[in-house]
């Protein structure tokens, strides 16, 4: 069932793409994982456009990891974005960031974030928090219809 | 009072004015008794000598009697005519007797009453036997009636002398009497004159001192009216002198700017000093420079309209218009006028008053006034003037005063907005930092961890023990640099944010840390009672359950390692400048604090031990004590090295939320 679904993981950091994805592995999360490394990147996929213009291949994912500091267009201007498009502004967004000022936490929030998650610095935390997400945004939640106004 | 006659004098005067006639009177009294007297006793001898006279002839006519009768019986023998000797016979002697006391002042006069006494017994020897012969029918010898006749001639004589003696005396005491009547008469008539006189004179005196006194002081009465009229005149003007310069006063209070502010002033001075023409010139003494600044004209165009641009010299010389008023009574016959001056001459003004503005010996301007009549200016106008312009001067150095005030103030303002600027790009930068930090500065030491993590599970059977406590301590170390990082940023954000205090349940509060503690809790077996029923506080509730969660955190840390941690955990309500406060205590079995750390405990990376004994970043301690003075509430604590602590927050007790307070003590720019 799980396979049906996609996570976008949005993170420029390949060192923390890999630690994601090495707990995805270790939480034995097999929902398939598609990252982008950059902001403009995120908004190419979520709307279709080359070079993720195969929804095949590119599915629109069940919900996004959100980086906050990312190159060329930020977090928040990424989410600000999704929140305006019609066919996608119910899409789960949690933000997977290493700040903890309530200046990002509150914007995030105001911007319409489904959930906010302070990278953790022990592995094993990210480890629970990923099975948490999963749990909670995949087995449990139920999904929004995207792309239907 | 207007009679200003000393009491003493007044009294004197009148004590005076009573005895001296009382004194008089009764001299006169005395002196008239006395003369009365005198004149009395004159009369009382004028009148005894009548009486002896009088007695002197009755014993004269007794004996005529005593004769007769004696005659009569010789001529007749018959009783019947011896019966007026007989009357007399028993009369005389008394009769003698008594008249010999009645004169016996007079010697002379006794004498002979005791001469006719004997003559009159020698006659009465030779009666007797005569009449005892005739009544035996004998006759008389003629030589015994000579006898008889001889000693009764004697006895008529001595009695004749005897009054004739006391008939002078009589003549001259009558004369004595008469003498002294005239005396009283006179001395009493002298007398009443002179003391009359004296008293006239008294009188007059006393008279004239009281006229002279009431003249005095009507005098001074009508002295003192003129006075009283001459001030309520001179005090109506000065009302209204003062009336006017208060007008010109509230006209320099109300007035902002210099031009009004003298235009007004010379308005209301209108209505007390009668001038044409007035206008003020302010001087600019650096660059020699006047300018008139305002002026005031009832005739006409004015001499120098305002704006006129002028030196200081047109005026005068600086030093002669420091010295005061300068008044030019008729300007058509002065001499050597200044260029000011003259250009009102040639306006057809008469007189002028020139009066300095000074501010502390300095000379800021001139006020001039100018009428169409010579000598218009009295020296009650000169006061005024010289009060104007005055105040004027006080107003002007007011003005300047001011805006060099103004000017600091802007300056101030915009030093202020420098700082402030300042103070905004060193808070941006200290926030991009804490950004920096928070991010870029954990990602590393995230994927240090995550790494060391990953070696060890993917690599770790390839790896000794030795490779591998290598790999264990780079984790552990990361993860400590984490959490001081952690600290840090819960601590700097505690200083940043604002903050607002809601009533806050201290039992739920209380709750919370012990929940996110449970692993402490658990690993050390501690005990922790908690009061049953916790009041509510006014507190920023995630703020609170960090400082709480740190005491009870460092309770459970802070304790010998054989000891099983006991921490009891209670509430009181205290007093304190008129609040209700409420104060919980934190009371642990630990290893105590000496007394002189107590006060370090609570600053920032203060450690009182070695990270292999009690690990920590030090930032606890700071964090509670920051976090409860971002809520207006304190922090302290009671404690003795190895008897454990005694931790206690105060906070205000809670209030209905209705109330709440917002507690922000940052720069509101600091604040987001």
């Amino acid at each position: 069932m799980s396979t049906e679904h996609t996570i976008l993981l949005v993170e420029d950091n390949p060192k923390d793409v890999f630690l994601v994805q090495r707990a995805f592995r270790k939480a034995n999360i097999t929902t398939l994982v598609q990252v982008v490394s950059d902001g403009d990147a995120a908004l190419q996929y979520l709307n279709g456009e080359a070079p993720y213009s195969d929804r095949a291949t590119y599915p629109l994912p069940v919900f996004v990891l959100l980086d906050l500091k990312l190159p060329r267009r930020s977090g928040a201007e990424v989410l600000a974005w999704i929140r305006q498009q019609p066919q996608l502004r119910r899409l789960p967004v949690v933000a997977l960031t290493s700040s903890r000022e309530y200046t990002d936490v509150n914007r995030l929030y105001d911007l319409g974030a489904n959930a906010y998650i302070a990278k953790p610095p022990d592995f094993d935390q990210l480890v629970d928090i990923l099975k948490t997400l999963n749990l909670h945004w995949i087995t449990y939640n139920e999904k929004p219809q995207l792309g239907l106004m | 009072m207007i009679l200003i006659v000393p009491q003493t004098q007044f009294r004197r005067r009148l004590t005076r004015a009573i005895a001296l006639p009382i004194v008089l009177l009764l001299l006169l009294s005395g002196i008239s008794i006395w003369q009365t007297t005198r004149l009395l006793s004159a009369l009382d001898w004028v009148d005894h000598t009548s009486r002896v006279i009088s007695q002197a002839n009755s014993a004269q006519n007794l004996l005529l009697d005593m004769e007769t009768g004696f005659r009569g019986y010789l001529l007749t023998g018959e009783q019947e005519f011896l019966e007026p000797y007989e009357q007399a016979n028993r009369l005389i002697e008394p009769r003698l007797e008594e008249l010999k006391t009645l004169v016996s002042d007079n010697p002379s006069q006794v004498e002979r009453v005791v001469e006719l006494t004997a003559s009159f017994q020698r006659w009465e020897q030779q009666v007797l036997p005569a009449i005892a012969r005739r009544q035996r029918g004998e006759l008389e010898p003629l030589s015994d009636l000579r006898g008889r006749k001889q000693i009764m001639d004697q006895m008529r004589q001595q009695i004749a002398a005897f009054i004739s003696t006391e008939e002078r005396l009589r003549n001259q005491r009558s004369q004595t009497a008469q003498a002294t009547t005239q005396s009283v008469i006179l001395t009493s008539l002298l007398l009443a004159a002179g003391i009359g006189a004296m008293l006239a004179y008294f009188i007059y005196r006393q008279i004239l001192w009281v006229s002279r006194v009431y003249k005095d002081a009507l005098q001074t009465a009508q002295l003192r009216t003129q006075e009283a009229e001459q001030s309520a005149i001179s005090l109506q003007r000065s009302a209204r002198r003062l009336a006017a310069l208060h007008d010109i006063d509230r006209a320099i209070l109300a007035a902002e700017l210099d031009r009004p502010l003298i235009g007004k002033a010379l308005t209301k001075m209108r209505q007390v000093v009668k001038f044409q023409q007035a206008f003020v010139a302010i001087f600019d003494l650096e660059t020699e420079t006047a300018q008139v600044l305002a002026s005031n004209s009832q005739v006409g165009e004015l001499a120098l309209p305002v704006g006129t641009r002028l030196t200081v010299a047109d005026f005068a010389l600086e030093q002669t218009m420091l010295n005061g008023v300068r008044y030019v009574q008729n300007l058509s016959t002065a001499e050597a006028c200044p260029p000011v001056l003259v250009q009102l001459r040639a306006q057809g003004f008469l007189s002028c008053l020139s009066v300095p503005l000074r501010v502390d010996h300095t000379l800021v301007g001139e006020l001039n006034l100018a009428s169409t009549e010579p000598a218009a200016f009295d020296e009650e106008a000169q006061e005024i003037a010289f009060e104007v312009a005055n105040q004027l001067a006080i107003a002007l150095e007011q003005t300047r005063l001011r805006t060099q005030l103004q000017n600091y103030a802007a300056l101030l303002e915009q030093r202020v907005s420098d700082r402030t600027a300042q103070l905004e790009e060193t808070n941006q930068e200290l926030e991009a930092f804490t950004y920096s930090v928070s991010h870029d500065l954990r990602a590393p030491l995230r994927t240090i961890h995550g790494f060391a993590n990953a070696l060890i599970e993917d690599c770790g059977e390839q790896l000794d023990d030795l490779g591998r406590n290598y790999i264990a301590s780079i984790m552990e170390d990361a993860a400590q640099m984490n959490g001081l990082i952690s600290d840090l940023l819960n601590y700097s954000r505690l200083t940043r944010t604002q903050i607002s205090l809601q009533p806050t349940k201290l039992a739920e509060v209380v709750e919370d840390a012990l929940k996110q503690l449970t692993a402490q809790i658990q690993e050390k077996q501690a005990q922790i009672e908690v009061a049953a029923a916790l009041p509510g506080v006014m507190a920023h509730r995630s703020t609170l359950i960090q400082a709480v969660t740190n005491l009870i955190g460092n309770a459970i840390k802070f304790v010998e390692p054989t000891t099983q941690p006991q921490i009891d955990i209670f509430a009181e309500e205290t007093y304190h400048n008129g609040r209700r406060w409420i104060r919980m205590w934190i009371v642990d079995n630990g290893i105590g604090i000496a007394p002189e750390h107590q006060e370090r405990v609570f600053r920032v990376f203060e450690r009182l031990h070695g990270a292999e004994s009690y690990p920590g970043t030090g930032i606890g301690l700071a964090i509670v004590r920051k976090g409860l003075e971002r809520m207006g509430g304190q922090v302290g604590v009671e404690s003795q090295l190895g008897r454990g602590s005694r931790f206690w927050i105060a906070l205000p007790m809670a209030v209905p939320p209705s109330h709440n307070l917002t507690h922000d003590p940052t720069p509101p720019n600091s604040s987001y």
